[in-house]
């Protein structure tokens, strides 16, 4: 077809794509607003220079912004290793040959739009990344500090509560540091809330009192008569879940019993996921279950099939819960999963006695009966070292916002620096001793503040550990503000709710919500395998619905619609209708009276009201 | 082409023809006009059609017109003197006429028009009076038209308004071609028996074709429209057609016989869709760059006012532009200005700079003044360069460039190295240099001096601390090692850094030791042995006369009785050290026999040499120091308890083989820590293993019974460390450690495990440090009976043995594995094992067949792979790989659409753009929307064009 006439010129050249100097340079009214592809790398350019001139510290705080919530860079490359290869020899079964074309023809070409897309969207990020970091520089003033040796002779260790208290300490952080005695309903527990403003003491013989922190004052106080075994404050410090020789009850400020959560047998450890509003509990029964406390549904039951189980902890970071259990093993659980996510053999022989996660949620410490904590890195899932008690098993472990981990072993407990959860360090950081009171039953850090509140045989010591609650109050995080008044927190109660997340979001690692499904042989298997599982369901279903639907009765001639509707109408009872209908009927009985020959009756009672007499 | 054009012209005066034919007459003309069409199409494409439909719509009007309007008897009798001309006509005129009107073109057409209609009439009123034959002459409207001008010229004067109000007024109905039709008399209407009747019975040609019917044939239909200037000779053309006769024929109708047939309609098309396509590409062409452009944007923005408030903004300076002096005061103020010569702010500054440069006085500043006066606002004014100075700083600049080039690469090349050495000397050259120039420098500055002093001092200070100089260090150690060899160089610079060390560790003991460890350095081994034997030999003379110059305090009874202790704890320690020095050199001799690695270390002849000559000498005066010293030596990180308890292993550590079970307690954590991580499974294996080893240790000092007693057990099976050390430092006694390993011993009967599990510490010191002070000694042994209810019970329920919980443990891992296993589906559905398959599973795969060549040969199947699973490698962790079914509702199964690997979807979800986590601005920014407009805002199209740059201007 090669027969185009001479006199048509040759087709015009493709325009050779050239990047518009300056898109504000548009004839007439000028739309394009914000950065050009130049301006862009330019940008890129200057902000990725800035940031190699940054001190390590700040660059790695950059980063973190940078690579979002996670901050695993390590975890994300690895991810993402695994995503190429997946996309090496992805599973295209399911594609039809359109899409399949298309999946090809996209991977074929460049997408030079994409690609701006990215840039801009990356170089943005990286950006804000660095005004967050100076923001950060000029808003948080406050720093967190700790003890500090001036020479080598000095430890810090020998920094006992009482030194802190005579001298060491401003007035208003030293009277965090008491004892309450209250032997008489020991062993107690203590937890706070998440703005650290409220404490809720659980003594083990059924004594429950919530105290405010700001004022030193009892809130609210009150005697169960049962044991009292666990008690933690649900979304923000208004209401509290006590676990009682049965049940588990909830109740709010004023210690009124709001709720009996039935459904929770003999409970021994109770969590609650603020973000998604669940309590999650374990008890004697070994079953773990979470119960939503916004719709008051009971989310999941899981069944351990490891026995009683006294230790829950919930990692921060993914809102996965570690039970730790007497066959020395830590299982990790979520609320979608019928069967635990990792099962770790932590303490080989005996029984795991206490379990703590670090606000990032890289490294878990574990207490064993074998008198050993040991040091776990969640990423690898592999124990990185290990430090032995003395005095007795680690009973109790909790680590502070800023990472200082607190053991409670025998009458002792001792604190180590942030570090000892990166490397073996070689000394403790504080220490402190409540002896006669026995075994620590309970070690929790008050959020930001740097107080730690032990609960044990005696009652509670609250003692001061500088350094180790977080100095930065985050505005944006919900109930965490413990100088909110009432009108913030039900706003922040709404809020909070709006942004509730569904339990099945919890999974190991959070940034695979949203992501594409990883499809290595043993996923793409169970994958296929659940989509027939649906498939037959839904066909079964079908079935059944059709073997219950009601057959419709066609006869011949008689759906026309005039009928169809005075059908419908039959049933109606219309007042009117009634009243003609009665008339009728009275016309009809006076008729047949009539006919009768009894007129008489009848003239009565057609006579008006005022002749009536005369009859 | 002039034909042509005529026929256009024609075209456009339809209604010219509908006037001055009947109706009849005027249908011909319509389908004349559609045989033009056809011819003018062969040559170029006139596109004249809707003049067609618009004669048919006239039709329609017909009624509409008035008889007054129209021009009748009465309007000719006014202006008949105007239609008197017209019968003079004559041929040639009209051949004129037509060519003029063709020329005026367009210009023309209404005026021509005009006359048209007055002509019609005049047709009109021929043709009813039957001279209807006559059409071949008086068709010539334009020649008409020229006579009736000439009426006109010679009539101006005595015609009045309203008549030529009237004739404007029949000239418009006229042009509407509406007239004709009244004034057609009754002979001429009732004529026709058929529409043609009058055009055949009219065209005298007619009867040479078709006398015969009434047949249409071109020629009466060509007959018909013979009225227009240049008609004819199309008309010729038409006749010469269709008589057919080839031998009358002239030029022209030759030419059109030998018409090329036309081109097929497909080409044809196909070319003019190829000339449509190319119009369309460069009209849509235009729009490439601003597309472009507003693709690339980031947001199109088509609000009216799109700085906001920012447009609508007050700023100063619109202020002071707009400023117009309106109250009293302000035109006041004005005034004042103005007289003073201040209101124009420019004149001002010109002024102030005239008034400057003139008291510079300079003639230069005044031409410069002069420059700024005629116009440019330069200070620097006009710089004039010649060229040569302009070459010269080009040449300084690009020599400039180039050295800083190589020096930059140097600097690279440099950069990369990474040789220690280099580094090491480099950095010793320049610490060299710097000395130098201080030296040179800051001779008589006290401040440098005193900077100096203190730098010294605390280096000093760190020696002191650290005992850098005690020749532990990995140099020392391999200079020493190499023994005979040794470099007179190297030797030097050993002897030199051991009396730095020792004339350090003076100054740290005090002056009093000086003198003893003056002669330290000469001192030998044998010398050593020598001394220590004089010592036991002589008792404690050296002691004894030493204290006995001592009086007051000492003389007290308990200070004797512990002077006596300690000579005879120094006596102790002597006699072990001779013991140990003996075994030594005996040992030395069948050391290379021994292939232990750990032990060949420990007994490395060289090291002991050095450090434990000085160290025999001080314990012989002060046991303490030296034991503590000696710590300090080994470990760093004893050094916290080391200095609480410095009478520690008084008699352990003087001897030379205490020594090196001290050396072997630094250096057993690491290779004890490999083996511990092999055999971490079954540590029972591990004791095994370590006995032996333990054994090899405790071979050097059989001399003592006890000693091998402590440390049988102190070393014992898992411990790698200074367990009795330790206990032996708290108690601070110098029998303590026999005691402790006594009640050790005495534990390990009553309780196992429990001893075990004291005992393993993993060989770190800081674990050593928590037990001492949490966790006294005398826990230890306490006994079964010692112990609390609730551990008794715990242990008599205790969990399986750690082996036994790993196994099960494994056991489950396997379960999962089978479970989790992709090929699992398939083993299930082979119902019967060995169905479908000759051997089963398990069997060696098959032969090939062995005719069939390579290529033609099934490949081989491969041996299935087990999957690799996330806990491959991890023993004691099992995960999940059940895929959460719940979970994957907020996961995608496929890569989303303008993505193209999961790597780039990934990129484009990763980090958070809430309010939460970033800035106000950077939520802003990363949330911008892409298109920002009011809502009914009329958005305008595009401009054809993106404003390109504005040229340089050129002068």
């Amino acid at each position: 077809m090669k027969d185009s006439p001479s006199t048509t010129p040759p087709p015009t050249k493709k325009h050779k794509q050239t990047p518009p100097a300056n898109p504000n340079q548009l004839a007439g009214n000028t739309i394009t607003r914000g950065a050009s592809r130049e301006q862009l790398s330019a940008r890129r350019k200057s902000a990725k220079s800035h940031l190699s001139t940054l001190s390590p510290h700040q660059r790695s705080s950059v980063l973190a912004r940078y690579h979002g919530t996670s901050g695993r860079t390590d975890l994300s490359t690895h991810r993402l290793r695994n995503l190429r290869r997946d996309d090496d020899n992805e599973d295209t079964s399911k594609l039809s040959s359109l899409q399949l074309r298309n999946l090809q023809k996209r991977r074929g070409r460049s997408n030079p739009g994409l690609k701006r897309q990215t840039l801009r969207r990356e170089t943005k990020r990286l950006e804000n990344a660095m005004d967050a970091l100076h923001a950060e520089e000029i808003l948080q003033t406050q720093r967190g500090g700790m003890i500090e040796v001036e020479n080598d002779m000095e430890r810090t260790t020998q920094v006992t509560q009482e030194k802190l208290k005579n001298g060491m300490l401003e007035e208003n952080v030293a009277r965090n540091v008491y004892d309450l005695e209250l032997g008489e309903y020991s062993p107690y527990r203590m937890n706070y809330d998440r703005s650290g403003r409220y404490s809720v003491l659980c003594g083990r013989r059924g004594h429950v009192a919530v105290i405010d922190q700001h004022t030193m004052g009892l809130r609210t106080e009150f005697h169960l008569g049962e044991t009292a075994r666990d008690a933690c404050f649900l979304h923000n410090g208004m209401m509290m879940a006590v676990a009682q020789e049965k049940n588990v009850f909830i109740y709010d400020e004023n210690g009124v019993e709001i709720h009996r959560l039935d459904a929770h047998k003999r409970v021994f450890g109770m969590e609650f996921l603020p973000y998604h509003w669940l309590l999650a509990t374990i008890g004697h029964g070994g079953f773990l279950q979470y119960q939503d406390t916004s719709t008051g549904l009971l989310v999941s039951q899981h069944r351990t099939k490891l026995g009683p189980c006294h230790v829950i902890r919930q990692n921060p970071f993914n809102a996965v819960l570690h039970l730790g259990h007497t066959n020395g093993t830590v299982t990790l659980w979520s609320p979608s999963s019928s069967e635990y996510l990792v099962k770790m053999l932590c303490h080989k022989g005996s029984a795991v006695t206490s379990v703590a996660i670090d606000r990032s949620g890289t490294y878990m410490a574990t207490g064993g009966g074998d008198s050993k904590v040991r040091i776990w890195d969640l990423r690898m899932y592999k124990e990185t070292h290990s430090y032995t008690t003395y005095g007795g098993p680690p009973m109790c472990l909790d680590i502070s916002q800023t990472g200082i981990l607190g053991v409670g072993h025998g009458c002792h407990s001792t604190f180590w620096k942030a570090e000892a959860l990166k490397v073996k360090v070689g000394e403790m950081y504080m220490r402190h001793e409540s002896s006669g009171n026995g075994p620590m039953e309970s070690l929790r850090f008050r959020p930001f503040e740097d107080v730690c509140g032990i609960g044990h045989a005696g009652g509670i010591s609250s003692i001061v550990i500088p350094g180790s609650g977080e100095p930065c109050l985050d505005s944006m995080e919900h109930f965490t503000n413990p100088y909110m008044d009432s009108k913030q927190r039900r706003e922040a109660e709404v809020r909070s709710l709006l942004e509730k997340l569904s339990p099945d979001m919890i999974a190991l690692d959070p940034d695979t919500i949203g992501s594409i499904e990883e499809s290595n042989i043993i996923q793409r298997q169970q994958r296929l395998r659940n989509m027939a599982e649906e498939a037959d369901a839904r066909k079964a279903a079908e079935k059944e619905e059709a073997k219950n639907k009601k057959e419709k009765k066609r006869m011949r001639g008689r759906s026309k619609i005039a009928k169809k509707l005075a059908r419908k109408q039959k049933n109606v009872i219309d007042e009117n209708v009634n009243k003609l209908r009665e008339a009728r009927e009275r016309e009809k009985a006076k008729k047949a009276r009539q006919e009768r020959g009894e007129n008489a009756g009848d003239d009565v009672d057609d006579a008006p009201a005022a002749l009536k007499r005369f009859f | 082409m002039k034909s042509q054009a005529q026929v256009c012209l024609r075209f456009q005066r339809q209604s010219f023809v509908n006037i001055t034919t009947c109706h009849a007459h005027r249908l011909c003309e319509d389908t004349a006009s559609v045989g033009y069409q056809d011819m003018a199409r062969k040559r170029s494409q006139p596109k004249k059609e809707p003049h067609i439909v618009e004669n048919e719509m006239d039709d329609s009007d017909d009624e509409e017109i008035d008889e007054d309007e129209a021009f009748n008897s009465e309007d000719e009798l006014k202006y008949g003197s105007f239609f008197v001309g017209k019968s003079k006509k004559s041929k040639p005129q009209v051949k004129k006429i037509g060519q003029d009107s063709d020329d005026e073109g367009d210009a023309n057409g209404s005026s021509s028009e005009e006359e048209d209609s007055y002509s019609d009439d005049d047709d009109h009123s021929k043709d009813w009076a039957g001279e209807s034959d006559s059409d071949g002459e008086e068709d010539d409207g334009g020649q008409y038209m020229l006579d009736l001008l000439n009426n006109l010229d010679k009539q101006v004067p005595g015609k009045d308004a309203s008549s030529s109000k009237a004739s404007e007024k029949k000239r418009s109905e006229s042009y509407n071609g509406k007239i004709q039709l009244d004034h057609v008399p009754a002979a001429a209407v009732h004529m026709p028996e058929s529409e043609f009747g009058a055009a055949i019975v009219s065209v005298p040609s007619a009867a040479n074709n078709f006398g015969a019917g009434n047949k249409l044939t071109l020629d009466s239909l060509m007959g018909g429209i013979s009225d227009t200037q240049g008609f004819t000779q199309v008309q010729r053309t038409m006749r010469a057609l269709s008589s057919g006769n080839g031998a009358s024929m002239d030029d022209e109708t030759k030419k059109l016989e030998t018409t090329p047939a036309p081109v097929p309609r497909v080409v044809s098309e196909r070319a003019s869709r190829k000339v449509h396509y190319q119009a369309t590409t460069d009209d849509v062409s235009r729009w490439k760059d601003i597309i472009h452009i507003q693709r690339d944007a980031e947001t199109l923005d088509f609000r009216v006012n799109k700085g906001g408030a920012k447009a609508s903004c007050v700023t100063k300076d619109g202020l002071i532009a707009k400023f117009e002096a309106k109250t009293e005061f302000e035109e006041e103020l004005a005034r004042a200005l103005e007289i003073a010569g201040m209101e124009d702010e420019k004149e001002m500054q010109k002024r102030e700079r005239k008034r400057l440069l003139d008291n510079g006085g300079s003639a230069d500043g005044f031409e410069d003044g002069e420059l700024n006066e005629g116009g440019v606002d330069d200070d620097l004014g006009t710089n004039k360069i010649s060229l040569e100075e302009y070459k010269k700083r080009h040449g300084e600049l690009a020599k400039m460039r180039a050295l800083m080039f190589y020096e930059e690469q140097k600097r690279h090349r440099i950069n990369k190295i990474k040789s220690k050495k280099y580094r090491k000397i480099q950095k010793r050259k320049r610490e060299r240099e710097k000395e130098a120039e201080e030296e040179s420098a800051g001779l008589h500055d006290p401040n440098v001096d005193r900077e100096k002093l203190e730098r010294e001092e605390m280096e000093r200070m760190k020696e002191r601390m650290t005992l850098a100089h005690k020749n532990t260090s990995k140099w020392a150690r391999r200079v020493l090692r190499r023994g005979a060899k040794m470099d007179p160089d190297e030797r030097r610079a050993l002897s030199l850094q051991i009396a730095k060390g020792d004339a350090l560790r003076r100054k740290v003991m005090g002056d009093d030791s000086g003198e003893d460890a003056s002669n330290d350095e000469a001192e030998t081994e044998e010398d050593l042995i020598k001394r220590a034997r004089d010592l036991l030999v002589e008792g404690g003379d050296v002691t004894v006369d030493s204290l006995g110059k001592k009086k007051g305090l000492f003389e007290l009874e308990f200070m004797k009785r512990g002077m006596e202790a300690q000579r005879a704890r120094a006596k102790e320690e002597a006699r072990r050290l001779l013991e140990e020095l003996e075994a030594n050199e005996v040992a030395s001799a069948d050391s290379d026999d021994e292939s232990n690695g750990d032990i060949g270390e420990r007994k490395k002849p060289v090291k002991p040499k050095v450090a434990s000559e000085e160290e025999t000498s001080k314990v012989l005066a002060e046991g303490k120091l030296v034991a503590s010293s000696l710590e300090f030596g080994k470990s760093d990180a004893f050094t916290v308890t080391a200095a609480g308890n410095i009478g520690f292993n008084g008699i352990d550590a003087a001897g030379k083989g205490e020594r090196s079970s001290v050396e072997e307690h630094s250096k057993m954590p690491k290779p004890k820590k490999k083996k511990k991580k092999k055999t971490e499974i079954d540590e029972l294996n591990a004791e095994e293993s370590d006995l032996p080893k333990s054994a090899d240790v405790q071979s050097q000092d059989e001399a003592n019974p006890w000693m091998t007693g402590t440390k049988g057990t102190s070393p014992s099976p898992e411990n790698k460390s200074s367990k009795p050390q330790k206990n032996s430092a708290t108690k601070g006694k110098p029998s303590s450690s026999l005691k402790v390993n006594i009640n050790a011993a005495a534990s390990m009967l009553v309780d196992d495990s429990q001893r075990e599990k004291n005992n393993i510490s993993d060989g770190n010191e800081v674990e050593g440090t928590v037990a001492e002070t949490d966790h006294p000694p005398k826990s230890s042994d306490t006994g079964l009976a010692s112990l609390s209810q609730a551990e008794l019970v715990r242990r008599a329920f205790a969990s399986p043995d750690d082996l036994e919980a790993e196994e099960e443990f494994q056991q489950e891992k396997e379960r999962m594995k089978e479970r989790d296993d992709p090929t699992r589906q398939v083993k299930e559905e082979k119902a019967v094992s060995g169905w479908g398959s000759w051997a089963g599973a398990g069997a060696p795969p098959p032969r090939k067949p062995r005719k069939l060549p390579k290529h033609l040969s099934a490949p081989l199947k491969k041996p299935e792979k087990p999957t690799k699973r996330k806990d491959d490698g991890l023993n004691t962790v099992i995960i999940n790989e059940k895929r959460l079914k719940k979970t994957a509702q907020f996961q995608l199964a496929e890569i989303p659409y303008p993505y193209r690997s999961r790597q780039e979807y990934e990129k484009a979800i990763a980090g958070n753009i809430g309010h939460e986590w970033n800035t106000a601005n950077g939520v802003k920014e990363m949330t911008r929307p892409s298109v920002i407009v009011r809502s009914g805002k009329v958005i305008k199209p595009l401009p054809k064009k993106a404003k390109s740059k504005r040229a340089p201007a050129k002068f």
